[in-house]
């Protein structure tokens, strides 16, 4: 029946208004048949019959569904408010996209790394067990087979346990063999996390004993696709690893992996988990080198644990102090250990994001402050006209509304830019590759949050304005001198407190801005321009012999040297920023005699002959190895600037001896010569002193290559590559990279920060400076009359503009001073990720306000340079 | 205009007593909005005012409530107007809400007279 009404409203409105004007009429007879005047009598019954616009309403609102109609009609009017004030709109707009939009990118990053479930079961019941030194040495060190076995039998916290190690082998059995990234687990690693092969099977739980014979691998989802063309009849079939046969079992779903980078041997996430077994000689050994993780028991606590694999570990200390002095033990739940390097970081940018939330809510709420003193006029004008109290704040309501969503909207689609954006420039292996879309909770809560915000501050001034209209703006009328001082001290206070916050957020950014910029110029020590660099490892069983090693060595860099256009070619142990180091104690000749524990420790290396050329560190004094100690252990070593003033300070190291403890039976090295020091560690780290031995007194099964070529090292990979299989053709080369890359992803995480903190001061200043425009250029259209009357009483254009100015620039100064304290309160913060950056450098400070300032005035100039264009005569005509 | 020195009262001051007033005006016969108007205020002795205004918009909830009818006709001097009837619906509803207007009386003034006793 009502659709009947709704669909015939147009028609029974018209009759209505036929109906009243017919009344109107036999109303005016009616009183002029009682004598009045025919002008009297029509005015006389218009006023006994009130409002004919709000009668027809009140009809018509019978017609319609619920508020329908009237939604539509706001929302008409709505848009055409919005349209008719496009610079508010617009700025609005800007504000809540920015608000909403990187929020949400953000948001999303830290929910997908710190807050989204980890993709594994079993996730909040798996702890990682490190060995921890006392009393403060590493805190989450690795540990030995033998310390591993005997936690697994004897603890009382863990359903069970397993151990990792994350190595590197050759996949050999293709066109190409390809060294790959693997782990070795024992098998119940699979059935901790809670996971299961997406085709196949995984390791089976306590097959450890009679396994040894059959050794089995579980590939991964990409390795499968790539290297066996996600055939399922790999299932069953023998793969070749280090020359050692396996048989596949099973393929991993894509996205599963499982990567502790802490002391891992590997820096890259494994592809291909091989059954690990101990030998009865591995099963005695001390050497720590195994991750540990294991699944709690249901009722047990991570802190109960600790506790309980304490004692244990002072047990076993106990048992064998040779081994175990001083060795304790330290769980971290897994989610902890996986998100722990980055978690501070992402912190951070997410007390950024929340306070440039705070400053787009702060906008919001002084843009709708302004607009609503502007409106109290038309509100009052649509009162008297006869619109109810309640119609008038539900269209602005609407109209609020209206706002907010395209806001939203305008949000949604710059959180999505943002978040390809943050993808792009994020450093490799930090963001998870797929999966990670816009969080519709976390866009969600922002859009919430700000459009809460913008009704808010949208629908008060309303209501404010609802209950003193009509009389009193429209007896204010165009004529105040100065209206609403009240209402104008929540907008200063917003503006203050927005100066405020974006003063923090720039310091903040201009700290880690500077500091990243002092990384960036700090001198590694070596030249990284033009230097190619490849990680080659080759399987035990293929060379047996030292001098097979050292001659194969040999002989790939005499053929990479023969190459056109490299300069030199050398080898090392562990490359500067790869990440991996050895270090040991030193036993200086003809010094007192120390234990190992307490002797000077420095790193070790192993070199081929020309590697300090090669890589530009400069030779202090005395030589570098020579073409013969590449093939025969010398007993020669080359010391780094640091070393040799650690160990001689007030004498020449040259000629003397030092036992340096990496081998079975150590013997000391002379020192041959003295080299620069190099950042190994990473241009943040501190300088290591550092021991260089020539390559077969270790004979590793890996080094770096590292090549200087006359132009671009990418040129060279091709050649590179042929050249290694030409000299051996099972020999593959992995992570060919620049030595500039190498630089460059070792500050990328640093870099990334530094960005996104720079981004969301950027906004933060952005909005600020709108807020003071938005501030002052409302404060100027308020009081247009009270300029008009000064001028007209003589007062000069300029004065004016400068007292008008002065108003907004005092908020400003105002926000600054806050800012300033809050800054150096909160950049303390900041301290441990700061690199050589004091957190309160005045001249950043200062920078910093200063720019603030200049940009608040320059805002408040464009809002004030209005009134040189109001003539004083046309305002006072106005009324 | 009052005649009376007691002020006018707002036949909308009760809530549902316009409608019932309307309602009852009916029962004579077919009339037009001014018409009602009038008859309601000429039968109180003008101690109710009808609000012109709201009259309307209590016609039209009456009609869509279907307790009255409506067709254009011509009034008595030939003009055009909109003529409402009674119908049964509404008849029906006349009397249940003059029983309940009654039983209201009733009440307030159970409660009024004992004070006006005391006083």
């Amino acid at each position: 029946m009502i659709w009947k009404r709704f669909f015939k409203r147009r028609a029974r409105r018209e009759e209505a208004a036929a109906e009243l004007e017919a009344h109107l009429e036999r109303e005016a007879a009616e009183n002029m048949e009682r004598g009045m005047a025919r002008d009297e009598a029509k005015r006389a019954a218009h006023i006994k019959l009130g409002n004919t616009t709000r009668i027809l309403s009140e009809i018509s609102e019978q017609d319609s569904f619920g508020g329908l109609e009237t939604l539509w009609h706001d929302l008409r009017y709505g848009a055409r408010m919005l349209v008719k004030q496009r610079g508010f709109a617009l700025v609005s707009l800007i504000t809540l996209a920015l608000g909403v939009g990187a929020n949400t990118a953000i948001f999303t990053v830290v929910d997908a790394l710190l807050i989204r479930p980890l993709p594994f079961p079993n996730a909040n019941r798996v702890v990682v067990a490190w060995e921890r030194r006392m009393p403060d040495g590493e805190r989450q060190n690795v540990t030995s087979p033998a310390n591993f076995l005997q936690w697994q039998r004897e603890n009382t916290v863990f359903e069970r346990m397993a151990a990792i190690f994350n190595d590197s082998s050759i996949l050999s059995g293709g066109d190409i063999p390809e060294q790959i990234a693997t782990a070795s687990v024992t098998p119940d690693f699979f059935s901790i996390l809670g996971v299961n092969a997406a085709i196949g099977r995984v390791f089976v739980p306590g097959q450890d004993e009679n396994a040894t014979a059959n050794p089995e691998a579980v590939l991964g989802f990409e390795v499968w696709q790539r290297h066996f063309a996600s055939s399922a009849t790999v299932l069953g079939t023998k793969i070749t690893l280090d020359n050692k046969p396996y048989t596949v079992v099973g393929v991993m779903p894509r996205g599963f992996d499982f990567f502790i980078k802490q002391q891992s041997f590997s820096h890259k996430k494994p592809e291909i988990w091989v059954t690990m077994h101990f030998s009865a000689e591995t099963r005695a050994s001390h050497g720590r080198y195994l991750q540990t993780v294991g699944l709690l028991r249901p009722e047990v606590t991570p802190a109960q644990a600790q506790s309980a694999m304490i004692a244990l570990a002072s047990r076993i200390e106990a048992q064998d102090p040779a081994s175990m002095k001083n060795w304790s033990v330290n769980l971290v739940p897994l989610r902890m250990q996986l998100t722990g390097d980055i978690s501070g970081g992402l912190r951070l940018l997410l007390a950024a994001v929340g306070l440039v939330l705070l400053i787009a809510c702060a906008n919001v709420a002084t843009l709708n402050l302004a607009r609503a003193s502007a409106r109290r006029h038309e509100i009052a004008i649509r009162i008297a006209l006869g619109a109810s109290a309640k119609r008038v704040v539900r269209q602005v309501l609407t109209e609020s509304c209206l706002l907010a969503l395209m806001g939203g909207a305008a949000g949604l689609c710059l959180g999505c830019a943002c978040l390809s954006l943050l993808k792009s420039i994020a450093p490799a292996n930090l963001l998870p590759p797929e999966s990670m879309s816009l969080d519709v909770h976390v866009f969600a809560f922002a859009a919430v949050v700000s459009i809460a915000c913008g009704l808010l501050f949208g629908i008060i001034p309303a209501i404010d304005a609802v209950r003193v209209a009509p009389r009193e703006p429209l007896q204010e009328g165009a004529g105040t001198v100065s209206a609403g001082k009240r209402r104008g001290f929540a907008r200063q206070m917003l503006v203050t407190a927005e100066v405020a916050i974006a003063l923090v957020l720039l310091t903040g950014a201009s700290l880690l801005i500077r500091s990243f910029h002092r990384l960036t110029t700090v001198d590694p020590g070596f030249d990284p321009q033009n230097v190619l660099t490849a990680w080659v490892q080759f399987p035990n069983a293929r060379y047996q012999k030292d001098e097979e090693k050292s001659q194969f060595f040999a002989r790939l860099l005499d053929a990479i040297r023969a190459l056109p256009g490299v300069r030199s070619a050398s080898a090392d142990g562990f490359l500067p920023f790869a990440g991996i180091i050895a270090a040991t104690g030193v036993q200086v000749e003809g010094r007192p005699v120390l234990p190992i524990s307490q002797l000077p420790t420095v790193d070790v290396s192993i070199v081929e002959p020309g590697f300090f050329e090669t890589l530009g560190i400069p030779i202090i004094s005395g030589r570098s190895f020579n073409r013969s100690e590449a093939f025969a252990a010398s007993g020669s070593v080359v010391i780094s600037q640091s070393m040799a003033q650690q160990l001689w300070p007030n004498e020449s190291p040259i000629g003397k001896r030092v036992t340096i403890y990496m081998k079975r039976e150590n013997k000391p090295s002379t020192v041959i010569g003295i080299v620069g020091d190099v950042k190994h560690a990473g241009l943040a780290g501190a300088v290591r002193p550092t021991a260089y031995w020539s390559y077969p007194e270790l004979g590793f099964q890996f080094m770096s290559l590292v090549i200087r070529t006359q132009g671009d090292p990418r040129g060279l990979i091709p050649a590179l590559r042929d050249t290694v299989l030409r000299v051996d053709r099972n020999q593959p080369i992995a992570d060919v990279v620049p030595m500039e890359t190498l630089l460059s992803m070792s500050v990328a995480r640093t870099r990334f920060a530094t960005r996104v903190m720079a981004a969301f001061a950027s906004i933060a200043f952005l909005l600020a400076i709108v807020g003071i425009y938005g501030l002052v250029s409302y404060d100027v259209e308020q009081r247009t009359r009270e300029i008009g009357i000064r001028m007209a009483l003589g007062a000069q254009r300029t004065s004016l503009i400068g007292q008008m100015l002065k108003r907004g620039m005092g908020l400003a100064a105002v926000g600054v001073g806050l800012g300033i304290t809050a800054s150096l309160g909160l950049t303390r913060l900041l301290t441990s990720i700061l690199y050589e950056t004091r957190p309160n450098d005045p001249l950043i400070y200062l920078l910093d306000s200063m720019g603030l300032l200049a940009l608040a005035f320059l805002a408040g100039y464009v809002a004030v340079r209005r009134i040189s264009s109001i003539e004083p005569t046309a305002v006072l005509r106005r009324d | 205009m009052p005649k009376r020195g007691a002020p006018p009262l707002d036949a909308d001051l009760l809530q549902g007593t316009l409608d019932l007033l309307i309602l009852q005006s009916l029962l004579l016969g077919p009339a037009h909005g001014h018409t009602i108007a009038h008859v309601i205020e000429h039968r109180s002795d003008e101690v109710l005012q009808v609000e012109h205004g709201s009259l309307y918009p209590a016609l039209h909830r009456l009609q869509n409530r279907g307790w009255i009818s409506s067709e254009w006709g011509s009034s008595e001097n030939n003009r055009k107007a909109r003529f409402y009837r009674l119908t049964a619906a509404g008849r029906k509803q006349l009397l249940r809400q003059t029983g309940r207007w009654e039983q209201l009386v009733a009440a307030v003034n159970r409660v009024l007279r004992p004070s006006r006793g005391r006083a």
